[in-house]
């Protein structure tokens, strides 16, 4: 069954990759829109990024919208540190000639979700929620029309990558990912417990090299760049690819395995800022609001995407 | 558009509101108020729930035989769920008497996108805020650079240096949604507070002052008392005080006459956006201490995103009821 999907994304390289081999399995996904938001770089240049990975992909019949420019109610934290100034730095891509929608992201997705049939468009989000936060506030029956939200963010027990609390999605808007998942959404999240499983090593990397089309040389030299950061950090022989495995949840759920828990998200203490407080042994009494998969086949999940990615 | 017999020299005004009992005096002061043009009415959920805030909007300008543009916002605060007053207000938000419009009907925006237009198309309007500040929360994360365009923004709410109504240390707009009052107190927006206490004491319009709005024989007098027939008994049970206490409409007197704010002064404040007792709490750094080292921590963002806003301590009570009366012959 297609399924149809819209991808909220803040793009360095990992959220493009995710959207690309999304749009390169089109019997299994239909991509609605790409909507943007403020995270990983400004909302400008996540905005430009969707598009210049599209182009490259010559995907540009895809409607891309910018939203939120800030967090709910926080001042925007950025990770130019790990994915550089641009997001996307490490190979140059043109400047893209294909428009941004007019419409503001939140507004869209209310739009493209409520005007299909119920339970039948699936958000797929790979950035900081605020957009996610918005629309719900705009349209309080969104939650339910959804089929459902596939997220990555969180952490359990791997500790943060932004704080030693925090994943850096829910750092950045705390907020708006306790609005979430306190929603009456199907929510299936994909922490840094399940991301940090699958790394991007040299050999795998190099299947991107090899394959030499525009696509794979470029994602070779953008995720290369992000991979001395992690290399760097963690002393790993190569960094995640966390944005993707939402992606590959949709195209073979069967790579993941986790459990239904009750997830709330710390917007309070300066220490724990956006910790996501998952209830694995369910001791809080409180009903579960979401999927947490907590393992992945990592070599199934690489090979499933790159292959993907490589088809475009 | 709005339809009034504005002239250029009229002041331009938006409102937002949880249209209850005393929201709705306070929007009949405005729409009929000469050398004023309301551009649009956006709604909020507070006090009501947000359609029926809408329909208490559309009876009371329907009531004033006012056109205005009247849009729906967000149905929910920032963060939490609703919880709202209706044990103040009554059930439908004006005493559950039936009051119903006729014909009117909202806009189809979303009333943060008509917020947006609507200030992005009139430089230095101003505003005001009669419920949570959700809408207003909302339309800043939109487009942040709107806080150029607005010159005034009264915003009714918080219970400064004082005890709440809600809960002992909070104001039932600020501890609605917390976050959204959060998020205006530290943008760059020209606010004037007015708190919960102004609208206290001597402000209650007392039995004497209700006998003698009703012997006006006004429809619009006549609403005004009736609607806040559920509101006078719950205040009564509240704060001990006889009489109709009206937040809302000090407020929309200050915005319309800015000389009857007898005793201000401008300070960084802020929220607290916790959920202990303290929620909705309105911080006012009076003795301008944020900046001291120690408060570093607690203060940084207060002190580099928002400005000193002003707080209005004291107005002028017979002035006010001078205008109330006005607005109800």
């Amino acid at each position: 069954m297609r399924r149809a999907v819209i991808f909220d994304t803040d793009p360095s390289p990992d959220d493009a990759v995710a959207f690309l081999a999304a749009l390169a399995s089109p019997e299994e996904l239909e991509v609605l829109a790409i909507t943007t938001v403020a995270g990983n770089v400004p909302v400008e240049l996540t905005a430009r990024n969707a598009r210049k990975a599209l182009e490259l992909a010559r995907r540009t019949g895809i409607s891309v919208y910018a939203g939120a420019a800030s967090p709910l109610i926080r001042p925007l934290v950025t990770a130019e540190h790990v994915h550089g100034r641009t997001g996307f730095d490490g190979y140059e891509l043109p400047e893209p000639r294909m428009p941004l929608q007019p419409e503001f992201a939140p507004g869209a997705i209310v739009e493209l979700v409520m005007s299909r049939p119920a339970k039948s468009v699936t958000l797929c989000c790979l950035a900081p929620l605020t957009n996610v936060a918005l629309a719900m506030a705009r349209e309080p029956r969104l939650a339910q029309h959804l089929a459902g939200i596939v997220l990555m963010g969180g952490a359990m027990s791997e500790g943060g990558n932004i704080t030693p609390a925090a994943e850096f999605n829910f750092y950045v808007d705390p907020e708006a990912a306790a609005r979430v998942f306190s929603s009456d959404a199907s929510i299936t999240m994909i922490p840094l417990d399940c991301t940090h499983q699958a790394l991007l090593t040299d050999e795998r990397l190099d299947t991107l090299r090899a394959a030499g089309t525009p696509v794979g040389t470029a994602f070779y030299h953008l995720l290369e760049w992000n991979k001395r950061f992690d290399r760097a950090k963690y002393g790993w022989p190569g960094g995640p690819l966390h944005d993707a495995t939402v992606t590959a949840y949709l195209l073979s759920p069967q790579l993941f395995a986790g459990r239904k828990a009750r997830v709330d998200i710390e917007c309070l203490s300066p220490l724990t800022l956006g910790a996501s407080v998952v209830d694995w042994w369910g001791v809080s009494g409180k009903p579960a609001n979401a999927l947490v998969l907590r393992s992945i086949d990592a070599e199934g999940y690489i090979h499933l995407i790159f292959e993907r990615l490589l088809r475009l | 558009m709005a339809v009034s017999n504005s002239s250029l020299s009229s002041k331009k005004i938006l409102i937002d509101t949880d249209t209850a009992s005393d929201d709705a005096v306070a929007l009949i002061m405005a729409l009929r108020s000469p050398n004023v043009e309301v551009l649009a009415i956006t709604v909020v959920a507070g006090n009501v729930p947000v359609a029926q805030g809408t329909q208490n909007a559309l009876f009371t300008a329907e009531l004033c035989g006012s056109s205005v543009p009247i849009f729906t916002g967000a149905s929910a605060p920032l963060v939490r769920p609703l919880d709202d007053a209706v044990w103040f207000h009554g059930r439908d938000g004006l005493g559950d008497l039936g009051y119903r419009p006729a014909s009117r009907t909202a806009e189809a925006d979303f009333a943060v996108d008509a917020m947006v237009r609507v200030i992005e198309a009139n430089p230095g309007i101003e505003m005001i805020t009669l419920g949570p500040l959700t809408n207003l929360a909302l339309a800043l994360g939109q487009c942040p650079q709107l806080v150029s365009n607005v010159s005034r923004c009264v915003v009714m709410g918080g219970a400064p240096c004082c005890e709440g109504n809600v809960a002992p240390a909070a104001e039932f707009n600020f501890w609605a949604d917390p976050e959204a009052a959060r998020v205006v107190l530290r943008s760059q927006l020209p606010v004037e507070l007015v708190g919960w206490q102004l609208s206290r004491g001597a402000a209650v319009v007392n039995d004497a002052e209700i006998k003698s709005i009703l012997a006006l024989k006004t429809r619009f007098a006549e609403f005004a008392i009736r609607a806040n027939g559920i509101a006078r008994a719950a205040y009564r049970t509240q704060t001990g005080e006889e009489g109709i206490s009206l937040p809302d409409p000090t407020a929309m007197a200050i915005l319309l006459d800015p000389t009857l704010g007898l005793v201000s002064s401008e300070h960084y404040m802020d929220v607290q956006v916790d959920s202990g007792i303290t929620r909705g709490m309105s911080v006012v750094d009076r003795l301008g201490v944020a900046g001291d080292p120690r408060n570093q921590t607690a203060w940084a963002d207060v002190l580099k995103q928002g400005r000193k806003q002003k707080v209005i301590w004291e107005m002028d009570i017979p002035g006010f009821k001078k205008a109330l009366l006005r607005a109800l012959q």
